[in-house]
């Protein structure tokens, strides 16, 4: 079983009948990122993994671990449509369907030099890329994993970000120290809460969320 | 930091390309005479697509192709998951698993453009996209699986990367047994985006060639099963790997080879190999002018003698996604049967040529230590360290 501590979680929601190009004000006004011809995709997680490394500041190493139930909804719904109307595709276009282009455009700003990774999943979206966090945390690829998550609803765009890291604290543990355990019903938000119920078991320890992995 | 402890083995391969039929002759033909020699006017297409579904084409390379007409080559998601099945079927006749054992099998997929051929507007529908891990699903539902799976999706690395985090999860014991599938079918998205790019061959896919022009797309399915336990057919170990972002470009890794170098030697400290031990590269070698060029200047920089290579997208095409697994597959069976396929081009080439190739059967099946390269859009790069089995004390 490994533990991780969940040093921070941000989420950021636009309701979805706003366009591209008024998200991507919003996020430049934010953020001041260069933000010119990025879709909602790259666009949200760019200011939800802006605001969390703001709260959060770090100088470990970082390794970036991201998932979603569907691609780019409205870039790819826009391109297959184009195709299936035979007309031709732009460079940039073709290029920011990639499933890992919002992936580049993160490392690129938030100088994320670790393991950089992109999975689709539609459900248990945090417990995989946690999973996949942990392997690279194990190896020492990183000190810190960012783990992006894109909800894409009928109704809205949200993404969440969450910057994790080992526990190094075992010896407390094995010596039985008591921990201060707070309500986790006070601590999250139900989005969050939602994401977060696929770990067995969660506790707060000195104002830190840990995480325990669970071998399954 | 957990100390790993179990090794990780590739214990069957399967797999279907472009080369069709021509495949099967060619595994005959391994068998009987063992030499392998794909025509060079067969890269005369614009796409090596299945020719169980579709046919190639024989014409030149397109521009803003709009559709190939003459072949159906769209699938239905039926076939897609037909051939995806089949596969692993295949793979489990080789070594099979109970009932108990697929459920703790885990499911680690790779494909760049996952079933995206066979989706159709629907204007009744706010998201009409597939759920991005639809594939997967289905093989889990299909073969019960464990209900944790993977489905990577990082360009031309997402089988790739899929058989790292397979290794790793088995290494760190988390399971016994892992199935790595690579899958890309044809669809016009890709095709009409790579030709946009000016990056598909005029003439045809010649990796590391002065004369090289840019790369054919391919399809095809494979898959291993990767365990902790080895049997006597067992050919492959694999010792580690790893995979990381260029931030350089989002379509091409920086030319000097600065951020492949960084990635191939952690691939080998988490092998713990030292790059003097690697006898045989498998390179990513698109063909395409720029990825290939970084891939040699990082080879030239970091090996004083750059080990002999082999280059396998003359004979697939560029399978993006699924080449990880597919190029893996194939190398198990070259490896596996002593065969060097003929890659008629570098006859032609020959004192144009970049990089050193294999021109011996015997050169590939003495080497020791093989490093496998896959660089891909959106700046990922990745390396695997693989071992032969027969070669272990």
């Amino acid at each position: 079983m490994t533990k991780l501590i969940l040093v921070g979680h941000e989420c950021v929601s636009f309701p979805r009948e706003m366009t591209d190009k008024e998200v991507r004000r919003l996020v430049k006004e934010e953020t001041n990122f260069s933000v010119r011809r990025l879709d909602n995709f790259t666009l949200i997680s760019l200011n939800a993994v802006y605001r969390l490394l703001l709260k959060n500041p770090t100088s470990k190493t970082l390794a970036l671990y991201s998932g979603a139930e569907y691609l780019s909804v409205g870039l790819f719904q826009s391109v297959i449509k184009a195709m299936h109307a035979n007309e031709a595709i732009r460079p940039f276009n073709f290029i920011a369907t990639v499933g890992n282009a919002a992936n580049f455009y993160l490392a690129k700003e938030f100088n994320i030099k670790g393991p950089n990774i992109f999975i689709g999943a539609s459900e248990k979206v945090f417990l995989k890329t946690s999973l996949l966090a942990e392997m690279d945390l194990n190896l020492g690829h990183s000190q810190q994993a960012i783990i992006v998550i894109w909800l894409q609803t009928e109704d809205d765009w949200l993404c969440h970000a969450f910057i994790i890291e080992p526990l190094v604290l075992e010896n407390e543990f094995a010596q039985g120290k008591s921990l201060q355990t707070e309500s986790l019903k006070r601590l999250l938000k139900p989005p969050l809460k939602r994401l977060l119920k696929q770990y067995a078991l969660m506790i707060c320890y000195k104002s830190r969320l840990i995480l325990f992995v669970l071998n399954f | 930091m957990r100390k790993m402890i179990e090794k990780v083995f590739v214990v069957a391969t399967a797999s279907i390309t472009s080369l069709g039929e021509q495949q099967r002759l060619i595994s005959a033909e391994m068998f009987a005479e063992k030499k392998v020699e794909v025509p060079v006017e067969d890269h005369l297409v614009p796409y090596y697509a299945l020719k169980e579904i579709g046919a190639l084409k024989k014409t030149g390379a397109i521009k803003n192709a709009g559709v190939i007409e003459d072949v159906q080559l769209n699938k239905s998601f039926a076939l897609m998951t037909d051939l995806l099945v089949q596969q692993v079927e295949q793979l489990l006749s080789k070594f099979s698993l109970n009932q108990q054992q697929l459920k703790n099998t885990m499911l680690f997929l790779g494909s760049t453009s996952l079933d995206i051929g066979c989706i159709s507007p629907d204007d009744d529908k706010n998201i009409w996209l597939s759920q991005t891990d639809k594939l997967s699903q289905y093989l889990v539902d299909f073969f019960g699986f464990h209900s944790i799976h993977f489905t990577f999706n990082t360009a031309c690395t997402a089988s790739a990367n899929a058989l790292i985090y397979a290794t790793n999860f088995i290494k760190q014991q988390k399971i016994e047994q892992a199935i790595v599938v690579g899958c890309e079918f044809f669809n016009q998205l890709s095709l009409n985006g790579f030709d946009s790019l000016d990056l598909i061959s005029a003439t045809a896919v010649k990796p590391f060639a002065s004369s090289r022009d840019g790369l054919i797309l391919g399809e095809g399915v494979g898959a291993v099963l990767l365990s902790k336990y080895a049997d006597e057919q067992t050919q492959f170990e694999i010792l580690g790997g790893y995979s990381s972002c260029d931030d350089h470009s989002l379509t091409i890794t920086e030319e000097q080879g600065a951020h492949i170098i960084a990635v191939i030697n952690k691939a080998l400290e988490n092998a713990s190999i030292s790059k003097s031990d690697v006898d045989l590269i498998k390179v990513h070698g698109t063909a395409s002018i720029k990825s290939d060029l970084a891939e040699a200047n990082a080879l030239q920089q970091l090996f004083q003698d750059i080990p002999k290579v082999i280059a396998l997208k003359s004979l697939l095409g560029h399978t993006l996604g699924a080449c990880g697994v597919i190029e893996l597959a194939l190398m198990e069976q070259c490896v596996k049967y002593e065969i060097l396929p003929n890659f008629p081009y570098q006859d032609l080439e020959q004192k144009k040529l970049e990089l050193p190739f294999v021109c011996s059967v015997d050169s590939l099946s003495s080497s020791k230590i093989m490093l496998f390269n896959h660089f891909g859009f959106g700046g990922n790069n990745a390396a695997l360290i693989i071992k032969r089995v027969s070669c272990d004390s």
